[in-house]
């Protein structure tokens, strides 16, 4: 990345391979579009002030998901010092009802329970690698995801995950 | 199969290519704007080299300034004095007098002896008549000779200082590339360029790794965060658990996140016990803050998100309530019926103890409130767990009502104590289970603060986290009313009104009971009502081994009445009926 054209190669690489990521982690985090919005952008712009040496693209790829989690907790605990600030407020009619019913049931869910949920099914990320990224130990995320699917179980009134062993 | 429509729903949340292209755009200026800073860095450090280099320069030559005239002072006093000397000597050779003295050859073969020295020793014949005009030529010429040295040492420290003193957008090379090569091996770049506050490790907290605090921001809240840096934040797992409570080392890879041992010497706790506790090998926890020490790998306990507790616990509650409390004292069961603190109902105080509180303050509701209430919790004198049972003082805790006395959620008790003008909730540590910091109030802990309280060597009251109290129960309250609670109604539990007598219902039934050195005496008191006098009883050797359990079931009392009691151990129970005729005890049953 030495010169204007191969930082700007790696500026588009970037935003188009992980920004969506982001975006969906933040989202499941904060249920709030805009302030995903917010939050992808903080991070890319983060990835630009630190530009770290990844070893890899699954390096790149948790970097950008340990920093989005750890914004987004950030990110909740300034909401709840300015209790005005309530995140439900900024939810458009448009964006309460633009979803489909398991990602409306995942909402539903607690903000610990939606963030296991998008690494594990949708990431496709192994318990311990949640645990690495989230901060967790295997146990509490294991009890996670147990407690999200019997919750999306009860919402759903359809098994989230019917396959065995899963977890 | 859900998980399929949930990853297609998931994959059609998408940022719009818009805003993508505004992010590139930002993220490139980001980049220009970090060269562009890193680029002044460098001239800043370069400028900085360039003047530092010019301050060793001046030094030096001053040094070198004041050495040469103290050095041609001295040698020519030196010189003075041979020279008056010099007749008294045997004639030595014209040449190579000054040689010697004034290329320091000599000084320098023989370090011990003073200028002019080899002079003195020559031995050389010399005419005594021309060898004092020649040792003042001499002197004149090194003093003349120290006069160039200072003014040339003088003229250079005038010319560095109009250099320093040169505006600072001064982009003057330095006469040599050495300096370059200076500011690069004494103050280097960041190979990685993570000079902006962003580190290599940089995980998106804000609160992460330089300082923790997380507080309002208030100026006493400020004050009494005197954890700084997480660096500083050391926990010794055996003072936590200096009975040698912590867990085996044989899984000690698990025991730090880095699996390193610590050997780091242990402070005994300020207020510890007379005797010496021995601690056990220790070993030290580096945490990045106070919520990141896993209890759960130090420990045989549980850890518990906050939300496992509300959605586990608080939300399968009748009723609750988060109350500030303070602890007056202790009662045993008995008493505690004969005071209706609580209800007449079998509560097993084996292992529990039963508080007398005040409460103070009514969060949920938030209005200050005066009550007196029971309040039961695990540990007793006798059965000493760490951090239980509690000691006198203040608390906060998220409680339930069961059996007309208050019970705490465990993982949920807070001591409150003052600092720098602040209420500050420290976390009380139990083998409940540790709780991970709710609402991430967490304001870290100094070393010293772990453990405060340590009245007895068993139960030392550890603490994992403090919160400003204002921050913790608001946190509590907004997050567990949006649960829709019942709350208890902390004015039924009022059993002895502020500002009123105590009542003594031991008189209205006519009995009291006293449990006396392994006993439990029954005394019987007639009231105004008439009732007969009776003998006091006592319960016999069989009960006493579940005294601590003993409780009354039914303590309405007439004189031919049964009075029932009831004793429990873990595998069973007693059950003693005493019975009265015209007020005296006629029977005493007791079944197992």
């Amino acid at each position: 990345m030495q010169t204007a054209n191969d930082i700007g190669v790696y500026i588009s690489s970037a935003v188009d391979r992980y920004s969506d990521m982001v975006y969906r982690a933040a989202y499941h985090a904060l249920c709030d579009r805009s302030y995903a919005e917010d939050i992808t952008q903080e991070v890319f712009l983060k990835l630009m002030q630190a530009l770290p040496d990844f070893e890899s693209d699954e390096h790149e790829k948790a970097w950008l998901l340990r920093v989005t989690l750890n914004m987004c907790k950030t990110y909740n605990r300034k909401i709840y010092s300015h209790p005005t600030e309530e995140l439900s407020e900024n939810l458009s009619e448009e964006q309460k009802f633009g979803e489909g019913p398991v990602l409306e049931a995942v909402k539903e869910l607690p903000e610990k329970y939606r963030t296991v949920v998008y690494l594990y099914y949708f990431e496709g990320y192994r318990i311990a690698e949640i645990c690495e990224l989230t901060g967790k130990n295997q146990n509490t995320v294991s009890s996670l995801l147990m407690r999200a699917r019997q919750r999306l179980k009860i919402l759903l009134e359809e098994d989230f995950d019917d396959e065995e062993n899963r977890i | 199969m859900k998980k399929t429509e949930y990853k297609i729903e998931v994959e059609a949340l998408t940022l719009s290519e818009e805003f993508k292209t505004g992010l590139k755009q930002k993220m490139l200026e980001e980049y220009e704007s970090r060269a562009e800073r890193e680029e002044n860095i460098v001239k800043t450090k370069n400028s900085n080299v360039k003047k530092y280099s010019k301050y060793v320069a001046l030094a030096a030559c001053l040094l070198l300034t004041v050495s040469a005239v103290g050095g041609a002072l001295t040698l020519s006093g030196k010189i003075q004095t041979k020279s008056a000397e010099v007749s008294d000597f045997a004639p030595k050779p014209e040449t190579g007098v000054m040689n010697d003295t004034l290329d320091g050859e000599g000084a320098a073969e023989e370090p011990q002896s003073a200028p002019g020295e080899n002079y003195a020793d020559g031995g050389a014949e010399m005419p005594a008549a021309k060898e004092a005009e020649d040792v003042d030529e001499a002197v004149e010429d090194i003093a003349e000779d120290a006069e160039d040295v200072a003014e040339d040492a003088y003229d250079d420290s005038v010319e560095d200082f109009e250099l320093l003193t040169a505006p600072a957008n001064d982009t003057e090379e330095p006469e040599n590339g050495e300096n370059e090569d200076y500011v690069e091996s004494v103050m280097p770049m960041s190979g990685n360029g993570y000079s902006y506050g962003v580190s290599p490790d940089y995980d998106g907290r804000y609160d992460g790794g330089a300082y923790v605090f997380s507080g309002s921001g208030s100026e006493s809240n400020f004050a009494a965060n005197i954890y700084q840096t997480a660096e500083s934040v050391s926990i010794s797992a055996d003072t936590i658990y200096p009975l040698g409570l912590a867990p085996s080392r044989g899984t000690g890879g698990e025991i730090t996140p880095d699996g390193e041992l610590d050997d780091a010497p242990l402070e005994m706790p300020a207020d510890a016990p007379d005797e010496e506790v021995e601690y056990p090998e220790s070993y030290d926890v580096s945490a990045e803050d106070a919520a990141a020490i896993d209890f759960e790998t130090l420990t045989s306990g549980f850890s518990y998100e906050y939300y496992d507790i509300r959605d586990g616990v608080i939300a399968n509650l009748d009723e609750t309530a988060l109350i500030r409390f303070e602890i007056d004292g202790a009662y045993d069961g008995y008493e505690a019926v004969a005071k209706n603190i609580t209800e007449p109902t079998y509560i097993d105080l084996t292992n529990q103890t039963l508080y007398s509180v005040r409460i103070t303050y009514d969060y949920f509701n938030d209005e200050e409130v005066s009550v007196k209430a029971g309040f039961i919790n695990i540990g007793t004198s006798e059965n000493q767990l760490v951090g239980r049972p509690l000691m006198e003082g203040e608390y906060i805790a998220v409680v339930y009502q069961s059996g007309g006395v208050l019970e705490p959620v465990p993982q949920l008790i807070y001591s409150v104590k003052n600092v720098n003008g602040l209420d500050v909730a420290y976390h009380v540590y139990s083998d409940d289970g540790f709780m991970v910091d709710p609402g991430d109030t967490n304001m870290g802990l100094e070393p010293e603060e772990l453990e405060v309280v340590t009245s007895t060597v068993n139960n030392p009251e550890i603490y994992t986290q403090k919160a400003a109290v204002s921050e913790l129960t608001r946190y509590l309250k907004r997050n567990i009313m949006r649960m829709e609670p019942q709350l208890i109604d902390l004015g039924s539990l009022g059993a002895e009104p502020e500002g009123e007598q105590e009542p003594q219902p031991e008189r209205r039934s006519g009995i009291k009971a006293n449990y006396q050195s392994g006993g439990l005496r029954l005394e019987y008191s007639p009231d105004e009502d008439g009732l007969p006098k009776i003998n006091g009883v006592e319960i016999g050797t069989d009960m006493e081994t579940a005294l601590k359990a003993l409780y009354l079931t039914e303590y309405s009392f007439t004189p031919d009445a049964i009075l029932t009691l009831y004793a429990a151990e873990e595998d069973g129970g007693w059950e003693a009926k005493i019975g009265f005729e015209d007020g005296v005890v006629v029977k005493i049953e007791i079944e197992e």
